[in-house]
C-alpha cells in the first residue's frame, strides 16, 4: 500500500488565504464519535477493531462526503508514510504509532479527514486556512449529520457524546487555531499571553499537538471545556481570545517597526541569507528561520518571496516529506544536506 | 531537582509524555521553560484524570475495585490509563467520574448537538450491555456453544441498527487498493 505521488504544494489549510492569515495559519474543528453498542478502542480485541474499521470505512466511502475521498489503511503503511500524514496534519502521532486495524479517510483537498480507531472510533477533523471557526464548524457539522444517518453514535441525554477520555465528553469538540506569533515570542510577551489564555480555560500547545514543543513560533490555541457549553458558545470564546492575540501580535509588530527597525530587519534579512546560503540545515533551524522570514514577508520587509512558497517549504522540509519525495529512508545527516538544497532551490525560483 | 531544559532553575512542573510503546516518559521542567514550550493546562488536565485524580482533586475514590460488567475495566485501571473501556463506564463509575468531570468542565449537562433518535440508540446500548454480561458468564462457565450464540445475537443486534456490520465483503477489499 502506497500513498499517491507526493502532491505538489500543500493541503487546503496551508493555502495562505483567509481572514487574519498573516497570523492565523489555520482553524481546525475536531469531533470525537464512538459507535454505540461497541466498546471503546482500547478495550477491543483485534477482531472487534477490524469490525469497527470495516464498518466505518464502508459508511464513510458511501456517505457522499466528497468526490476525492480516499480511505487509507494505516496498518500496511511504513513509518515514513504514516509520518508524512502526521506532518500534513491528517492523522495524529498517536494514530500513526498505534497498532491494529485502523485507517483514515481524506477528502476535500485534505480539508476533511476522518481518523478511524484512534483513541475514539472516529475522529472527524476539518481544517481550513485562516481564522474561520464558524465556517469550519458548519462544514464538519454537515459531515457529522451525514455520518449520523448511517451510524449510531454513543450518546447520553445528559452527558452528550460519550468518549474514551472523559475530558472530551459532551460536544466532544476540540477547536484548534494555529497561530504564528514571532513578535510576541521575540519580545518575551508570550508568557503573559499564555497566562491569560489559561485563565479562559483554553490550552496552548506546539505545532503538532499534545505533548509537543512549539517550533518556529507556531502555537495552537484550543478549548478545554466540552461539557456544559454548546458548540456555538465554545466557538465564540475561542474566536474572541484568538482575535485578541492577533491584535496583540500586530501591535508588537508595529512597535518593532517604529522603535526597533534595525534589529527587526537584521533578524529577517539574516534568516533570508542563511536560508539562501546554508548547505546543511536541521529541521528546527529551518522552522525558526522560515518563521522570521514569514514575519518579514507579512510585514512588507521582504518582497520577493510569497507566503505560499514559505508555507510549502514548512511542509516540504519536514523529515517524512523529504524522505517520501526521495522514495527512501534517509539518514539525518543526509537529510540536512537535502533540506538545505531544497530550500535554496525553492527560494531562488521565486 | 534542576530543570532538564535550562539546567538552571528548580524543576517544578512534571510533564508526562506517552511514548509509542505505551510507556510514559517524564520530563521535569521549571515553570519558565514549561511555558516557553507551550505546556499549559492540557498536561495538568490529563494528569488530573490519570493517576493523580484523588490526590490532586482531593476527591476520595469510592470502590476502586468496581468492575464494568460490559468491558471488565476497573476504576483503578482507568486511574492509571486515563481511558475508559466502554460507553457504559460512565454509568458504572458514575460516583467517581461525575465529581471529576464537574471539576474540569463547565457543568454536568450537555447543551450541544444531539443525534436524532437518541432514545432508540440508548435502548439498544442497554441491550448490548445486558447480553455482554450473559456472554461473559457463559465464557466463565466454559459454555462456548452458548457464548457463540450470544455473540451472534450481539452482532445481529448491531446489524439491525443503521450501524451495519460490514463484515468481509469483496467490494470493501477493493477500496483498500484505491490509488
Ligand atoms: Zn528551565
Ligand atoms: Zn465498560
Amino acid at each position: 500500500m502506497t500513498l499517491p505521488e507526493t502532491p505538489k504544494g500543500t493541503g487546503e489549510w496551508l493555502r495562505g488565504e483567509g481572514p487574519e492569515v498573516d497570523i492565523v495559519i489555520s482553524s481546525r474543528v475536531r469531533l470525537a464519535r464512538n459507535l454505540s453498542g461497541y466498546r471503546f478502542r482500547n478495550s477491543c480485541d483485534r477482531e472487534e477493531n477490524r469490525r469497527i474499521n470495516d464498518t466505518v470505512r464502508s459508511v464513510v466511502i458511501s456517505a457522499n462526503l466528497g468526490e476525492d475521498l480516499i480511505y487509507y489503511e494505516l496498518e500496511p503503511m511504513n513509518m515514513i508514510e504514516r509520518d508524512y500524514l502526521v506532518e500534513r496534519h491528517l492523522i495524529s502521532k498517536e494514530h500513526a504509532e498505534a497498532e491494529g486495524p485502523r485507517g483514515v479517510a481524506i477528502c476535500s483537498g485534505e480539508a476533511l479527514s476522518i481518523m478511524v480507531n484512534e483513541e475514539d472510533h472516529l475522529r472527524i477533523q476539518y481544517l481550513q486556512s485562516g481564522l474561520k471557526l464558524s465556517e469550519t464548524w458548519d462544514a464538519i457539522n454537515r459531515v457529522d449529520d451525514l455520518l449520523s444517518e448511517r451510524l449510531d453514535f454513543a450518546f447520553s441525554p445528559t452527558l452528550g457524546y460519550l468518549t474514551a477520555c472523559p475530558t472530551n465528553v459532551g460536544t466532544a469538540m476540540r477547536l484548534s487555531v494555529m497561530m504564528h506569533l514571532p513578535a510576541l515570542e521575540w519580545t518575551k510577551q508570550l508568557r503573559k499571553v499564555f497566562k491569560a489564555v489559561s485563565k479562559m480555560n483554553l490550552a496552548v500547545r506546539g505545532l503538532y499537538g499534545e505533548g509537543t514543543r512549539a517550533s518556529g513560533d507556531f502555537y495552537q490555541i484550543s478549548n478545554q471545556v466540552t461539557l456544559g457549553k454548546s458548540e456555538g458558545e465554545i466557538i465564540a470564546i475561542v474566536d474572541s481570545v484568538v482575535r485578541q492575540i492577533v491584535r496583540y501580535e500586530r501591535k508588537v509588530r508595529q512597535a518593532l517597526l517604529t522603535q526597533n527597525r534595525p534589529n527587526l530587519e537584521d533578524r529577517i534579512w539574516r534568516a533570508h541569507s542563511m536560508l539562501k546560503g546554508a548547505r546543511i540545515i536541521s529541521s528546527e533551524e529551518t522552522m525558526s528561520l522560515l518563521s522570521s522570514l514569514r514575519m518579514g514577508v507579512n510585514m512588507g520587509v521582504v518582497k520577493d518571496i510569497s507566503i505560499k512558497t514559505l508555507n510549502e517549504l514548512f511542509l516540504e522540509t519536514q523529515p517524512a516529506h523529504l524522505q517520501k519525495s526521495h522514495g527512501r529512508e534517509i539518514s539525518v545527516r543526509e537529510r540536512d544536506v537535502m533540506r538545505a538544497s531544497l530550500v535554496r532551490k525553492r527560494l531562488a525560483e521565486n | 531537582m534542576l530543570c532538564q531544559e535550562c539546567k538552571k532553575r528548580k524543576a517544578t512542573v512534571r510533564v508526562s509524555e506517552m511514548q509509542s510503546d505505551g510507556t510514559h516518559k517524564e520530563i521535569h521542567l521549571c515553570e519558565e521553560c514549561a511555558r516557553q514550550y507551550g505546556i499549559s493546562l492540557k498536561f495538568s488536565f490529563n494528569e488530573v484524570l490519570g493517576n493523580l485524580i484523588s490526590s490532586q482533586l482531593g476527591i476520595p475514590v469510592k470502590d476502586a475495585q468496581a468492575k464494568c460488567p460490559n468491558c471488565g475495566l476497573t476504576f483503578e485501571e482507568f486511574q492509571s490509563s486515563g481511558r475508559l473501556g466502554c460507553p457504559h463506564d460512565y454509568e458504572t463509575f458514575k460516583a467517581n467520574l461525575i465529581p471529576m468531570i464537574e471539576r474540569v468542565q463547565s457543568g454536568l449537562r450537555h447543551v450541544g448537538k444531539a443525534p436524532r433518535d437518541v432514545g432508540r440508540i440508548y435502548e439498544r446500548e442497554q441491550e448490548v450491555v445486558r447480553m455482554q454480561k450473559e456472554l461473559d458468564s457463559a465464557v466463565a462457565c466454559e459454555d462456548y456453544e452458548k457464548a457463540a450464540e450470544i455473540r451472534d445475537r450481539i452482532h445481529e443486534l448491531r446489524k439491525t441498527a443503521r450501524t451495519g456490520d460490514a463484515g468481509e465483503s469483496p467490494e470493501l477489499r477493493d477500496t483498500e487498493e484505491r490509488p
